[in-house]
């Protein structure tokens, strides 16, 4: 048995190293040194911080209709009347609509479920913002949905539960193609990506 | 055929910092116990499937009071293929530095879990990063070793892994099949327990049903179509070792009833698989498909498993072991590097020359032994020396090696 640990000469330094530890990919020691900097830190900097964690939890909401995050209800983008109203683009989570957008080549709409059906890790379709999607299609003005979860077995145990959920309805569901990296060579690419993008080629 | 003309090895197990030119041919490594002998093999082994054939969980091979700094442990080597060409292949392992592992998602498993972070793979191939199944196939290599009897006398789990190994470095797509189809049996199985205790709904089942009944029945169809050729190629290495015309059968004993083709075979699991509803309810795990699946092992019908001496039992298992070299020169078109860990002491005679015979068939054979008289007498100056010591590993010239020019008989005592 090893002892417990020695009471520290700062309890509350202590305490944000402990903190720190907890965020993900922070080992005790990086906890450590991000504890040290914070404390070199003029007081207003280290203040700006705890100020802007305190108002992201206070004012980050989820959109009440693309379940983004987002300062307001409805989002920015929810209320962009010039966006195509027909259009949902599913993803699993904020940072692919920040990666679509970027592309300027959507102009549709999205929904954020926040994750993937992987029982492992203890999530199911409940557990995902998938009946807000639904109650969504509901209204009817949606003509496709573009399912965009990432190419591996969750996504793709997502983007199969949600297809035959709509099994009969009249939407166009589509998914974003599998295939090649621009950029990439075929000499490097994996068997079955090249399978894959194979079996999806196009008419020139 | 291929051979493995460089291996390198850092930070692996006992070798800090190993560079070695290997010929082809027959190579034998010598020395004491606990000096590092098995390990070579274990890194050319690792460089052909992927994974290490003796640890338990693959932190071990790390060696960690010199990895501190760089923090990984690397295998590599370059093949020299039948076409002449060069290929470069590494296995390394990323030891965790400190805390979670960089796989960690969120703190889940970050308090109150003592179980060591696994370490991370990185595995190329001419430099490229690629998956385990790009590696398999590389480099084929089939593994003798002294724990072979337990092919016979030891549980399915052997006999299917046996199985795996020898399908993946055949066809990479199987071990990309086996890799997917065990994900999706840990996410079903959990799935099971989920709905018993009412946490999620039974229409999120069909996903993976379709997903299990698609990846089984490949698997199940494409080991049902190997075995017919393995047998016979290990019925006629049984009877070269053994000298008798005993009949050997090797029966594929599938979970799942294969049909007469890919289709069938899907049809039946999906029928079995609804047949399993009732115990999957009661017991919470999978009921069918391969990973249930075994190898029948008789000789003139006696249910080998069960009723082997220990004698058959080496035999056997020796000759499955032939057939699996056979097997992947048949199919790859190129023999595999064969690695015979530390088995000869265990022969007679006669198995002994039968195996290195055999052995000496290959493009290169990779043998480590205690005691160097064998090999020596069988290949003479055939065969290139090497003394393995506390982690050194020292060609020997073969005019040293030679019993004629020096009257020891072993010629490593000086």
């Amino acid at each position: 048995m090893s002892m417990g640990p020695l009471p520290a000469a700062s309890p509350s330094l202590a305490r944000l190293v402990q903190e720190l530890h907890k965020l993900p990919g922070i080992g005790p020691k990086s906890a450590q040194r991000l504890a040290y900097h914070l404390i070199r830190l003029p007081e207003d900097e280290a203040l700006a911080l705890a100020d802007a964690i305190t108002s992201v939890k206070r004012n980050v909401i989820f959109c009440q209709d693309c379940q983004n995050l987002t300062d307001i209800s409805p989002c920015s983008i929810c209320q962009e009347p010039r966006r195509n109203q027909g259009q949902i683009c599913v993803v699993e989570d904020p940072l692919d609509v920040m990666a679509l957008e970027r592309t300027h080549c959507y102009d549709g709409l999205y929904h954020v479920l926040h994750g993937v059906i992987s029982p492992l890790n203890g999530v199911t379709a409940h557990d995902l913002k998938l009946g807000d999607l639904f109650k969504r299609l509901e209204a009817g003005s949606v003509e496709e949905l573009v399912i965009a979860t990432n190419p591996t077995l969750e996504g793709e145990a997502t983007s199969m539960y949600i297809r035959r959920h709509l099994e009969g309805r009249d939407i166009r569901i589509t998914h974003l193609a599998r295939g090649l990296p621009v950029g990439g060579s075929l000499e490097y690419s994996d068997d079955q990506t090249l399978r894959r993008a194979f079996q999806g080629r196009q008419e020139l | 055929m291929a051979c493995i003309s460089r291996l390198s090895l850092t930070n692996f197990r006992s070798f800090e910092d190993l560079e070695l030119e290997l010929p082809s041919g027959v190579v034998v490594f010598f020395g004491a116990n606990a000096q590092g002998k098995t390990t070579l093999l274990e890194g050319v082994y690792l460089l052909a499937i992927a994974r290490s054939f003796r640890a338990e969980n693959e932190r071990e091979v790390v060696r960690f009071e010199s990895a501190a700094e760089s923090g990984q442990a690397l295998a590599g080597g370059e093949v020299l293929r039948k076409d002449g060409e060069r290929v470069t292949v590494h296995v390394g392992y990323q030891a965790p530095s400190h805390g979670p592992g960089p796989s960690n998602n969120g703190d889940e498993g970050k308090r109150g879990s003592t179980r060591p972070s696994p370490v991370r793979k990185e595995i190329r191939v001419n430099r490229v990063r690629t998956s385990a199944a790009g590696l398999v196939g590389a480099v084929n290599a089939v593994l003798f070793t002294a724990e072979d009897i337990q092919l016979v006398f030891g549980p399915p789990a052997g006999r299917r892994r046996y199985l795996n190994i020898l399908l993946s470095q055949s066809d990479p797509a199987y071990l990309r099949a086996l890799q997917r189809y065990s994900r999706v049996l840990q996410q079903r199985n959990r799935l099971l327990r989920m709905l018993r205790d009412g946490r999620a709904d039974p229409d999120e089942m069909s996903f993976w049903n379709d997903e299990l009944v698609r990846e089984g029945a490949w698997i199940t169809w494409r080991r049902h179509e190997t075995i017919g050729e393995l047998g016979k190629l290990c019925e006629e290495h049984h009877h070269s070792l053994s000298g008798m015309a005993e009949e050997v059968l090797v029966q594929y004993l599938p979970r799942v009833p294969p049909g007469e083709n890919l289709a069938a075979t899907e049809r039946s699991f999906r029928e079995s698989l609804v047949s399993a509803e009732g115990r999957e309810r009661a017991t919470h795990t999978t009921a069918v498909g391969p990973h249930r699946d075994d190898l029948g092992l008789r000789i003139d019908r006696v249910d080998m498993r069960a009723y082997a001496s220990r004698g058959q039992a080496r035999t056997l298992a020796l000759a499955l072991r032939l057939a699996e070299a056979a097997y992947l020169e048949s199919r790859r078109g190129e023999g595999p590097i064969v690695l015979l860990d530390d088995v000869l002491s265990e022969m007679d005679l006669t198995r002994r020359r039968r195996v290195l015979e055999q052995a000496s068939r290959f493009q290169q054979t990779l043998i480590t032994t205690t005691d160097m008289d064998d090999p020596h007498s069988f290949f003479g100056s055939a065969a290139h020396f090497f003394r393995v010591d506390s982690g050194r590993v020292t060609p020997l010239s073969n005019e040293a090696a030679t019993p004629a020019t020096t009257a020891l008989t072993n010629p490593v005592r000086d």
